[in-house]
């Protein structure tokens, strides 16, 4: 009853309400987008790093990540083998020889991180093999998938020769052909520099390493339980391993992370309270109109109770309105967006230093539409407060007086 | 009649010549099994111009010592390969430095030969399909044979093509040319003034020129050669690198 | 009641007098109803106040991190040969001249200089060898300029007068495996493409944060490099710091004038560091997009406390319109009415902005806790510092004015066109 009293009283006077319709619809709108680009950039960072090289988890022996020396490879690497293939918690793993090396052009020679893969394993392990722009990705012995900006700087092509050359595992120097069947690029260029890839026999035979591996690298089903899988394998495979998590490898993005959730409260308190100041404006005004009606009420026995729930009500209404059409505003940007992403090469440098890519696709976390549906309803809750107040201090002859 | 054909069918089978053979001829004019030598580097860039010079031994394509004479800042340094590992001995902090591959496609002493020229094993035969282009060039009035050399698949060296130019008259090198996949020359080598060195008769001058950075060039003047001398094996260790 | 001439023929007469006039009138109409006028004028204060705010910081923070940053690593301006940001090597190293040190003395916005020489080299000790980089410092220049002898972990920094002596990255320290004392050996190519060999002591251990520079960083005193590398009173860069970050521009062009027939180029940190000055630009945007909604959602508030004013006042503008007022005239005092707010408003919350500025650049937050990984990793604290640059307060001034005028111009029409007959009847 007293519901449709208030959506009444609202349009009595159309155009003031929906002008502040209007600013909560900016509001919620504004906030969609910010937040929904700074989770979609964020998201970007962490999955392009998962995906194009670290994935949830890597296991090497221990100290291998600091110098990354063809010396530390995993000598027990079928035991390795073993266990992971007992749990159902991975995905997918791969196992890799990683190592530095020189590549050699008729141009020019530069120092690369030398990636030895299983092709049809790794294939559909990290995001590289979607990321080519020229060629395609290897499959046999004897090719090589090196990155733009190397190519660039070594003037290589596909088909063209080049040379690895390394330091094995007895210290000779070794060197090997390669054709480059594929070039790649992925969204940071300090990566595509440096990581080229070859398949793991190769590696293998390089490095005169045998059958063994310097890395496995793992994918969870759930990206969640990262760390307490850690945990686990820890203790399944003991001291002499290092295992370690994305987060661990990737600490930037960490506190990337950790700053959005501390501040971007403060986004939506700002906006809210800029509302708010609109609601409890325009609250004021309606109740200063209707100040004849309220002293009617009172005098006819409404209680006061009744009369503050109906301002709260009104304003209630006109809040939660506002983010509904503000939503659905909200979401008929959002959906093409969050298939095109926006576009920010202006700034790719910068990007491609964080690792997020040009172009920011924005997502919606379940998170970020709670703080959407509550905000705005939740400002004009508090701001009903005062007007409410207010109107409860007419006393009925005094409002009788205004006739 | 039939005779008479098949005698010149013999006579110019004996006298046809594979381009195989002809490099091959070419490459042993100017190697041995061993050969020990005295050599003179300059090296010429916009900014410098530098003399090196040197004593070396080399057995085959395995073993090699290349000791620096002069300047005498760099004197007493040494280089010695060793199969597949080189070394390094710098007699003024009397170290011994293993070369990893970063260093090894480094210019060897700022010339244009890199560490990997120095000690690769060149077997050209080995390691190249090769097709005779032209018989009548000339290159330094003297009429040379023109051979293209294409590096096999599994052959590490990034040159896509090799032009040789092998004067007729004494199998002598003329010209190396070095190309890249697209067909531009990166550098290019010369070889000048023919002398008789020990009954040894080759080129005593070789100029590389960096086609890349125009101007610059790495002079190799054989100053004395020997070839296929007795050389004492033990002075390819590396304790008597330091002794010495 | 309002008091008025009118004569017409004083219309045509003085036009200041009748500006005088409706300004009062504007003025009086404001305290009038100060109830309808004081939320606005909060919603204004506050929008004010944030954008402030909320600009001094961002500015005041991307200037500490431009001195953190690019102070210690690559200069606010840095002096290089031509071509050597491209392709940087030895060959492309200048000569460190007096003529050079007296033109960067001469400028009165330079307040440090200091001259580096960078080349790679090999380190090895006891059979490892890796590649690393030479930072040939002069320390006694650094000392003004870098925090360098802060992250020292064993050891020490370079003293000025230190010889044979070198200090190197904690991931090459460690790489080596050796221990403070030690003697390693450096190799290297020299300017004159000599191979050379020397031996230092390794004096300290640095942790600068990236682990590329850990890896491969070597300080040395900048004569030792020179004389190691053949490259007698020769720099490959020379970093400048100033008195200030808005002099970059000045400075740049005036020492690219100076030095153009030397064949260098003079940098601004924006082209040494490019991915740096993107991430400023890029958080510059998002903070002033996010501004522009905040003014528009108060100018909405402005939007319907002025139609509510003048709808209010139908009635009285309807007989000012039937005695004699034209209505461009009523529209010019409610504008009037809408800047006095406008002004009040934007006057309270630049103060109130200016003040918590003020403390700001006194006392900066530093941002403790898990952030202190940052520092370890990256070398500077973060902390939120802000800025009192007059722009900020006289953009955020004139938008707010902007658009407060805009949003005013609707009810403003609508008053133009008010009949007088129209408004007297209206209720």
């Amino acid at each position: 009853m007293l519901l449709k009293l208030a959506w009444r009283n609202i349009w009595r006077n159309k155009r003031r309400t929906l002008v502040v319709l209007t600013s909560v619809v900016v509001g919620v709108v504004a906030l969609l987008l910010v937040d929904t680009l700074s989770v979609g950039m964020l998201k970007q960072m962490v999955d392009n790093q998962i995906n194009y090289h670290i994935s949830h988890i890597q296991i090497h022996r221990k100290g291998f990540s600091e110098d990354k020396a063809i010396e530390k490879h995993i000598k027990d690497y079928l035991k390795v083998d073993s266990v992971l293939s007992s749990y159902s918690q991975i995905k997918i793993y791969s196992k890799r020889v990683i190592s530095y090396g020189l590549i050699n052009s008729a141009y020019s020679s530069s120092g690369v991180l030398i990636v030895g893969v299983e092709p049809w394993v790794e294939k559909d392990f990290t995001m590289i093999s979607k990321s080519i722009v020229q060629g395609r990705y290897i499959s046999s012995d004897g090719e090589i998938l090196i990155g733009l900006k190397l190519a660039e700087k070594l003037n290589l092509k596909i088909g063209d020769r080049a040379v690895l050359m390394v330091s094995d595992l007895n210290g000779n120097l070794i060197s090997n052909v390669f054709r480059v069947v594929g070039i790649y690029q992925s969204p940071s260029v300090n990566f595509d520099k440096v990581y080229i890839y070859i398949t793991l026999k190769d590696a293998q035979n390089l490095f005169n390493l045998g059958d063994s591996v310097s890395e496995f690298a793992i994918l969870l089903y759930k990206a969640e339980l990262v760390n307490s899988f850690k945990e686990e394998l820890s203790k399944a495979l003991g001291d002499e391993y290092e295992i370690l998590t994305y987060f661990e490898i990737g600490p930037f993005i960490r506190i990337m992370i950790d700053m959005y959730m501390e501040f971007i409260w403060i986004y939506y308190l700002i906006i809210g309270v800029a509302v708010m100041f609109g609601v409890i404006n325009i609250m004021l005004m309606s109740i200063f109109e209707r100040v004849k009606e309220f002293g009617v009420l009172k005098a006819l026995g409404m209680k006061d109770s009744k009369i503050f729930s109906l301002i709260v009500l009104e304003s209630l209404l006109i809040g939660s309105l506002g983010t509904l059409i503000g939503l659905l505003f909200g979401f008929i940007l959002y959906v093409p967006l969050s298939r095109s992403g926006i576009n920010l090469g202006v700034f790719s440098e910068s990007l491609a230093l964080f690792g997020s890519g040009r172009i920011i696709y924005p997502v919606l976390t379940p998170f970020t539409l709670f703080l959407l549906l509550f905000t705005m309803p939740f400002i004009s809750f508090i701001a009903s407060i005062y007007p409410g107040i207010k109107s409860l201090r007419l006393k009925p002859i005094d409002a009788l007086k205004y006739i | 009649m039939q005779v008479l054909i098949s005698v010149l069918i013999l006579i110019n089978c004996l006298y046809a010549q594979t381009p195989y053979e002809i490099i091959r001829r070419s490459e042993e004019k100017i190697k041995g099994k061993t050969s020990y030598g005295v050599i003179e580097m300059v090296v010429s860039t916009q900014e410098f111009t530098r003399t090196i010079r040197m004593e070396g031994w080399w057995v085959g394509n395995e073993k090699a010592l290349i000791e620096i004479k002069y300047p005498k800042k760099e004197a007493g340094n040494k280089t010695l390969k060793i199969k597949n590992e080189l070394w390094m001995y710098l007699r003024n902090t009397e170290s011994l430095i293993k070369i990893p591959p970063s260093m090894m496609l480094q210019s060897w002493n700022g010339s244009d030969f890199t560490y990997d020229d120095l000690v690769r094993e060149t077997n050209l035969e080995r390691d190249y399909d090769m097709r005779i282009l032209s018989s009548s060039d000339t290159i330094n009035a003297a009429l040379t044979w023109k051979i293209e050399l294409i590096p096999k698949p599994e052959t590490p060296v990034a040159w896509a093509k090799i032009i040789y130019w092998v004067r007729k008259e004494d199998y002598l090198p003329a010209r190396i040319d070095y190309y890249d996949e697209r067909g531009n020359l990166v550098r290019y080598m010369e070889f000048y003034d023919i002398k008789v060195l020990h009954e040894r008769k080759l080129p005593t001058r070789w100029v590389m020129y960096n086609n890349i950075e125009k101007g610059r060039k790495t002079e190799v003047r054989l100053i004395d050669i020997k070839f296929d001398i007795k050389i004492n094996d033990r002075i390819f260790s590396l304790k008597e690198l330091e002794k010495r | 009641m309002i008091e008025f001439s009118h004569s017409k023929s004083l219309r045509k007469g003085n036009r200041t007098i009748y500006m005088k006039l409706f300004l009062k009138l504007a003025w009086r109409n404001v305290w009038r109803n100060k109830r309808r006028w004081i939320i606005t004028f909060l919603a204004i204060a506050f929008a004010v106040f944030l954008t402030v705010l909320m600009r001094g910081i961002q500015l005041g923070t991307y200037d500490y991190y431009i001195k953190a940053i690019s102070g210690s690593y690559a200069g606010l301006i840095q002096i290089q040969k031509e071509g050597y940001l491209e392709n940087p090597s030895l060959r492309k190293s200048f000569i460190y001249s007096d003529k050079l040190k007296e033109i960067l003395t001469s400028n009165s916005d330079i307040i440090a200089y200091a001259p580096r020489l960078y080349a790679e080299v090999l380190i090895s000790s006891g059979g490892k060898s890796y590649g690393g980089v030479i930072y040939g410092v002069d320390p006694s220049s650094e000392l003004k300029f870098s925090e360098f002898h802060r992250r020292i972990k064993e050891g020490r920094f370079l003293n000025p007068d230190s010889m044979g002596e070198i200090v190197i990255g904690d991931k090459l320290f460690k790489n080596l495996q050796i221990s403070i004392g030690d003697k390693i050996i450096l190799l290297g190519q020299g300017f004159d493409g000599a191979l050379w060999d020397m031996k230092f002591k390794v004096v300290g251990r640095i942790k600068l944060g990236y682990t590329e520079l850990d890896n491969t960083v070597i300080f040395m005193n900048l004569k030792d490099a020179q004389e190691f590398l053949s490259c007698e009173n020769r720099v490959t860069n020379i970093l400048i710091l100033l008195s200030s970050i808005d002099k970059i521009p000045s400075v740049k062009a005036s020492l690219s004038q100076e030095l153009k027939d030397y064949g260098l180029a003079v940098l601004s940190w924006e082209e040494t560091m490019p991915e740096f000055k993107q991430s400023i630009d890029f958080d510059n945007a998002t903070g002033i997009l996010f501004l522009f909604f905040l003014i528009v959602i108060v100018a909405f508030g402005i939007f319907n406390t002025v139609s509510m004013s003048v709808l209010e006042r139908s009635n009285e503008f309807g007989i000012c319109l039937a005695i004699g007022f034209k209505n461009k005239d009523l529209v010019l005092i409610v504008l009037f009415e809408v800047i006095f707010i406008a002004l009040i408003g934007i006057l309270f919350g630049n103060f109130l902005g200016f003040l918590f500025n003020y403390y700001l650049v006194k006392n900066p937050i530093n941002l403790g806790g898990k952030y202190i990984a940052v520092y370890e990793e990256f070398g500077f604290e973060p902390k939120f510092t802000s800025s009192l640059k007059p722009r900020i307060f006289i953009n955020t001034t004139l938008s707010m004015l902007f658009i407060s005028i805009v949003f005013s111009l609707f009810p403003l029409y609508k008053l133009y066109k008010l009949e007088p007959l129209k408004g007297i009847r209206f209720t």
